[in-house]
């Protein structure tokens, strides 16, 4: 999609972890591009495999269990798959920020703010002061809006508040300049009301710095509020993929529709029964041959047995038999 | 007479400290909450996390006694009596847990689970108990086959549906549901919320559904209450609440919810800071150290919660409410 060459282009980008009961095959063929200052949502229920693409692309798939079978990450052009691991480190960080959804374990609870925020900023930029380094770290923790700053370097962790966390570690991922953020369900464990705050946060601070967001997670309110594009993920595959004006007003694959479906809008009538996909996500040990999505789908047939290809257009991308484009 | 009637109830924690694990601070997690409920209605509380309402809930069914305040069940007061004297109300007053997969004994079989039950009250023969405990099973829409299988075989929302099949187990008048959906993915969650208001009409059962998940509890409940740092700020029916909210925290907590709706732009408008500490409460309403609304009278004192009696009641504590224009669309 797109003339420009992306920044981010992963293509059949296929992961197995090993288990006691054999291997299991959790990412199966997942491509998407990505352009620079764009945001794509990836959204899918527990075990799609979203957090395993994120995994993949900054390889960081958990040893010796998980292994990548085949595909290509390549940013700006290169494969990010050859590259040594030495070099690979060079990547995360600079080019490609990270924040999860715990930001209580991805800080170290034994280190005051200062030290862990001087740490990251002067790994990507050696040649500052340690006083550089620190005027630095007030400026991006003012940017991403903790008040009082020169207060809270001297806190450990466990003193902020699980918002302030999460834009402690916005800001670390920033303080590299990286020019694609990954942000892994980074609002899943907040309260409502400061989740409305971070992601309101990371919308403008990716229109001021024009940097492009793979924003993973499992809520379609969140992915209408902060991404331009998205990607639909059932059991290890992308199923569709659009604009998030085009995919949300209309969406094709029978799973996106049961999805939308089954949400509990404000506007439904209350009290009703709410329309479901009946039945379970399959097991990665277990997978239905063909479609995956077939054994809970109204409308499968015995066409359904086999893979479906990825039919596009400019505007959508849908993996389904039954739908033409 | 209302199924449950519940009248000033407050929950007080001491939080201990020092070399001498002294009472270093009280923090009150429930400050004089009070409400009726009926047979066959569901009431909705909703709040962010530490608001009391997992607190409120099990304050209700006695699994953590009230520091102060009444429950009545069925007109019956249920404060400070024996184990013994609990059990009436226990086999009467059923909870949901979030988590289906802690709350239930990872080392019994589902058919032992949901005999237990039945034990405990000693109800029925071991043939009887055995064949209502697979009537459950059906009810739930699990698998004949569970019977003899361990929780860890389960998906979440099939552990659900054991969790709902133990509570429904002594065919109770009243459910406690706690976060009951909000560990599960979407497509499953909507499979349990149905489930949940088949039983309620089937069997007439009250319900005090907690969560924080607002599109959640509107679908559900009949009527709903908003907790804000262990007080009700607002109470009223689902629809009222939703279209004419009057405590601008309502306001605020539905402002934040991201739709799916891309037709209108519409961002979010999050309210600026972070809850206080409830061991270091602000003085007058707690709300406002973060309400846009805030002014000199929200100090003065804590508001009560007025307005009109009855089913239909909208209530509401706030000093500026009746100033205030806060349904959507006005700003």
């Amino acid at each position: 999609m797109g003339g420009n060459v992306p920044l981010l282009s992963v293509d059949d980008l296929s992961v197995s972890f090993r288990t006691e009961r054999g291997r299991a095959a959790v990412l199966d063929g997942v491509s998407f591009e990505l352009q620079a200052g764009e945001t794509l949502g990836l959204v899918g229920e527990s075990g799609c495999g979203k957090s395993v693409t994120s995994l993949g692309i900054t390889r960081l798939l958990p040893k010796p269990s998980g292994q990548i079978d085949r595909g290509s990450v390549r940013l700006d052009g290169q494969d990010l798959m050859e590259l040594p691991a030495f070099e690979m480190q060079k990547i995360r960080g600079p080019r490609i920020g990270m924040i999860f959804q715990d930001a209580m374990t991805a800080l170290n609870p034994v280190q005051r703010l200062s030290r862990q925020m001087d740490e990251s900023i002067r790994l990507h930029a050696p040649t500052l002061s340690r006083a550089q380094a620190t005027d630095r770290a007030l400026e991006l923790l003012t940017d991403v809006g903790i008040p009082s700053p020169e207060l809270r370097l001297n806190d450990y962790p466990h003193q902020l508040s699980g918002g302030m966390r999460q834009r402690v570690m916005i800001a670390m991922a920033l303080s590299a300049e990286p020019d694609l953020l990954i942000a892994d369900e980074p609002t899943t464990a907040l309260d409502v009301t400061v989740q409305a705050q971070i992601l309101m946060l990371i919308k403008r601070l990716q229109a001021e710095r024009g940097m492009a967001v793979i924003f993973i997670t499992h809520d379609l309110g969140v992915v209408a509020q902060v991404c331009q594009r998205v990607a639909v993920m059932y059991a290890g595959r992308i199923v569709e993929q659009g604009s998030v004006a085009s995919l949300f007003s209309d969406p094709k694959h029978p799973y996106t529709q049961g999805l939308f479906n089954s949400i509990p809008h404000l506007d439904r009538v209350p009290l009703t029964p709410l329309p479901t996909i009946e039945g379970q996500v399959p097991s990665p040990m277990d997978m239905p041959p063909g479609c995956r999505f077939a054994p809970r789908c109204q409308h499968a047939t015995a066409a359904c047995l086999t893979r479906p290809v990825l039919q596009s257009n400019p505007d959508r991308a849908v993996a389904c038999h039954q739908v033409s484009l | 007479m209302s199924l449950l009637s519940v009248q000033g109830l407050s929950k007080r924690f001491a939080v201990r400290g020092g070399v001498l694990r002294g009472v270093k601070a009280w923090v009150q997690a429930v400050n004089d909450v009070s409400f009726e409920l009926s047979a066959g209605e569901t009431l909705g509380i909703v709040g962010e996390s530490g608001c009391g309402k997992s607190t409120l809930g099990r304050a209700i069914l006695q699994l953590d006694p009230p520091s102060e305040g009444q429950v009545l069940f069925q007109g019956q007061s249920q404060i400070g009596l024996s184990r013994r004297q609990l059990m009436p109300f226990r086999r009467q007053a059923q909870m949901v847990f979030q988590d289906a997969y802690e709350a239930l004994n990872a080392r019994h079989t589902v058919g032992r689970i949901l005999i237990e039950p039945y034990e405990i009250h000693g109800l029925g023969s071991g043939t009887e108990r055995e064949a209502w405990a697979r009537d459950l099973l059906a009810r739930v829409g699990l698998p004949a086959e569970s019977f003899d299988r361990y929780p860890h075989e389960f998906s979440g929302g099939q552990r659900q549906r054991i969790g709902i099949a133990r509570a429904i187990a002594l065919n109770p008048q009243l459910l406690v549901c706690d976060e009951p959906v909000s560990a599960l993915d979407v497509s499953v969650q909507s499979q349990i919320m149905n489930l949940l208001m088949d039983l309620q009409r089937e069997r007439d059962l009250g319900m005090v559904f907690i969560a924080h998940d607002l599109a959640v509890v509107k679908h559900l409940s009949h009527r709903i209450a908003v907790m804000y740092l262990g007080r009700i700020v607002e109470m009223g029916p689902a629809q009222a609440l939703f279209e004419r909210p009057k405590h601008p925290y309502t306001r605020a907590l539905l402002d934040a919810i991201p739709t799916v709706d891309v037709t209108t732009e519409q961002p979010l408008k999050p309210l600026e800071g972070d809850v206080p500490s409830p061991i270091n409460m602000p003085s007058g309403c707690a709300f406002r150290t973060r309400c846009p609304y805030a002014s000199e009278v929200c100090a003065s004192g804590i508001p009560a919660l007025e307005g009109s009696d009855g089913a239909t009641a909208h209530r509401v504590a706030c000093h500026r409410a009746a100033e205030l224009d806060l349904s959507p669309g006005a700003s």
